[in-house]
């Protein structure tokens, strides 16, 4: 599954965002995304919160963790490495 | 070219203010000779906007333009082009901020808007994919930049929009007012700020829940990640994720390229400049970082000041220039008050360069005994006193007293006055200048020429400030010499290429920072050719995107002409420049000398093959640049 890093270090550029789109629709959108960040620079507090779409929600598409793609587009593509595609743990 | 799967939204968005009626234009018929952004802009304006037309009457026009690759993931293409007629030169009016605005613009369906006329009251745009809205702004009119964008989320019940908005110094017409864009980025310079407070237009909103679709996106995503990847590895990238643009300051200072109180020197003392260094608002002060959407160098930094008498400030943007005009012109020695002043000109929605530039001269002015209290409403003015100088930002802001004269900028400002105040005025074509120009001749160059009237965002090459070797010039630049502050030879070639580039990447909608204008490892025109090729399916070669990029730079040459007038006696810089050296610092002892300007100038105006007795394009190269509808309309030589 898709995990994320400390939301901390995100700096908003949403490059997530659009490339997560372009997998599910070829074009390059916020809406179409399965992948969510909401950065707010005016917390005065480092807040980003990022949101990954495992279910269908307000019509996003479901992340399938970029079935045909060589690799997970937000995992390569994110210049924090802050998104990680990791076997889940044994409980 | 076929406008479907080309990173075009595809539409252009023509809002008449009068008379509360849009319609919307295929970008098709601009794009392949200019691009987007800037160019598209610049050549509407120049094609429509009649050369009597004063820059506060509703016939003005104000675009707002996308580049050609933004809505994509390239590096930095998030750029919004902000373009009309300028406020203080009557040449062309530019500005250009990153952020989110420009990317939702093009995810609603628009690469530009084009806004003419005048609201009868107070509105501000709304536009949510193809709904277009006049929304009305009474309640939000006077408000602070912050303020506004809050209260338009809550109006539409929305906060996920992007928003530029002016405050109170747009609403009163002061001519550093300035444009905010997605709360943090600020388009600034010409007083585009005031053109939108002339039409009643405190904002405009957008939301776009469409795509931007490329044509050959297999490849167009290998590249994007190989720029992408090569840019973090780049020093200058590094150090602008760290610190943001304040790392520049003492590069500038240790070459005497900064203002130290209203150009009394280029040089802030080492002392001065150590109480404000990146290091202090880093450490000190600094809480936070982000980037522009696409962009993986994240230069924008947020800090807080938790104690003294400007606690519970915070400050989301600071760049270079805030030290360099409110440290250095105005000799302000405390880090926080710089911060300080920094957010009190983004919540009035002031300019920092124009507005230090005027602030500068009222405080030579009184210190040299040409203003005093009389003047001043009661107030002493003393370099460094960041109270009065918050005070006076405020009554600029307000056009208040004493502020109503500042407002017009220190040109319009010293000849209101007099007195022999003229002479503390530094500006180009009437724009406040912003940094010393007497060490760097190559930077000087770029920008005396600007046809933006001064800054250096339109050719001043930064080889010399990256103090480059003269094997590394002659191999980087094919100039051995672009390294050396201290020569003319070269530059003038310098500067000619970096014009094209900016105009390029204003076009392409790419910063300048990930473009190859502050390192050569940044975004270069081959692959700059390569993207736009592989965004719109046909085959640009680097040798096209360069000369197109000349037709744009050409087209606000000849905006700048017919409308203000410009001539070769425009393109020199201010007297003393040229008179009295820099007095200390490393290059202690440098001024321009008339002798060699005169030399570079001729040799620019060849390159352009400009006249070089009037400096207006030739029919030759108006011809050659596909502007032939330009010949004859510009005098004898053209």
């Amino acid at each position: 599954m898709i995990t994320i890093g400390n939301p901390e270090n995100c700096t908003g550029c949403l490059i997530c965002e659009m490339v997560c789109s372009f997998h599910h629709t070829h074009k390059f959108s916020r809406s179409n995304s399965s992948i969510h960040v909401n950065k707010d620079i005016f917390s005065l507090e480092k807040r980003a919160e990022i949101k990954i779409f495992y279910e269908p929600d307000k019509g996003k598409p479901v992340c399938d963790v970029c079935i045909g793609e060589e690799a997970a587009l937000c995992v390569s593509f994110c210049p924090e490495n802050l998104i990680k595609l990791e076997r889940e743990s044994e409980p | 070219m076929s406008f479907k799967k080309n990173g075009y939204a595809g539409k252009i968005l023509r809002i008449d203010l009068t008379t509360s009626k849009f319609s919307a234009e295929p970008t098709e018929k601009y794009a392949s000779k200019f691009l987007g952004g800037r160019g598209i802009n610049q050549k509407i304006l120049l094609e429509e906007l009649k050369p009597e037309v004063t820059p506060f009457e509703p016939a003005n026009m104000i675009c707002f333009g996308a580049g050609a690759l933004v809505g994509t993931p390239v590096p930095g293409a998030a750029r919004l082009s902000i373009d009309s007629k300028n406020v203080f030169t009557n040449g062309i009016g530019s500005a250009n901020a990153g952020g989110g605005f420009a990317v939702e613009l093009k995810f609603a369906g628009y690469d530009h808007l084009i806004i003419q006329g005048k609201a009868r009251e107070p509105v501000y745009l709304w536009i949510e994919d193809d709904k277009i809205s006049f929304r009305p702004a009474k309640e939000i009119w006077g408000r602070r930049t912050s303020e506004t964008e809050k209260m338009i989320q809550d109006d539409l019940g929305q906060k996920e929009i992007q928003v530029l908005c002016i405050g109170p110094a747009g609403k009163n017409i002061t001519k550093s007012a300035c444009i905010i864009v997605s709360g943090s980025r600020i388009a600034a310079r010409c007083g585009l700020g005031a053109i939108m407070g002339s039409k009643n237009l405190k904002a405009i909103a957008v939301k776009g829940r469409e795509g931007i679709e490329v044509n050959k996106s297999a490849e167009f995503m290998t590249l994007v990640k190989t720029i992408s990847q090569r840019l973090q590895q780049v020093k200058p990238a590094q150090t602008r994720s760290k610190y943001g643009t304040l790392v520049v300051s003492s590069f500038f200072n240790d070459l005497s390229a900064l203002c130290y109180k209203n150009f009394q020197d280029d040089h802030i003392p080492e002392e001065s400049l150590s109480k404000i260094s990146h290091e202090t608002f880093h450490h000190l002060y600094e809480t936070d970082r982000y980037a522009c959407t696409s962009c993986p160098v994240p230069c924008g930094h947020v800090y807080f000041i938790r104690q003294g008498p400007y606690s519970g400030t915070g400050c989301f943007k600071v760049e270079g220039n805030s030290v360099w005009n409110f440290g250095g012109k105005l000799a302000m020695e405390d880090a926080a008050a710089i911060l300080k002043a920094q957010e009190e000109c983004c919540q009035l929605g002031l300019d920092i360069d124009n507005a230090s530039g005027a602030i500068a001269w009222a405080i030579d002015c009184f210190q040299n005994g040409i203003l005093s209290q009389k003047d001043t409403d009661g107030l002493t003015l003393n370099w460094g006193d960041h109270k009065v100088i918050l005070e006076l930002l405020r009554k600029m802001a307000f056009r208040d007293g004493f502020g109503n004269i500042l407002a017009e900028g220190s040109w319009r400002a010293s000849r209101m006055i007099g007195r022999g105040s003229e002479r503390y005025s530094f500006h180009l074509k009437g724009q406040d200048l912003i940094e010393g120009i007497r060490s760097l001749k190559g930077w000087a160059l770029g920008v005396v020429v600007s046809a933006r009237g001064g800054a250096h965002t339109r050719g001043a090459p930064t080889t010399e400030v990256r103090k480059y070797s003269p094997e590394e010039s002659q191999q980087l630049f094919g100039i051995q010499t672009a390294g050396d502050p201290r020569s003319y030879s070269g530059k003038p070639q310098l500067v000619h290429y970096f014009e094209n580039i900016h105009s390029l990447l204003d076009s392409l909608g790419i910063c300048f920072f990930t473009g190859n204008w502050s390192t050569p490892d940044g975004i270069n025109p081959q692959e700059l050719a390569h993207l736009y090729s592989l965004a719109t399916g046909i085959e640009v070669s680097e040798n096209e995107l360069l000369k197109i990029g000349e037709r744009i730079h050409n087209v606000e040459k000849i905006f700048n002409v017919i409308h203000a007038g410009f001539t070769r006696k425009d393109d020199y810089p201010p007297e003393m420049f040229m008179k009295e050296p820099v007095k200390s610092g490393p290059l202690k002892g440098e001024l321009l000398q008339r002798s060699e300007w005169d030399k570079m100038l001729d040799e620019y105006y060849d390159l352009h093959g400009w006249d070089r007795y009037t400096s207006w394009p030739t029919k030759e190269k108006l011809m050659e640049l596909d502007l032939h509808e330009w010949v004859g309309r510009l005098g004898e030589t053209g």
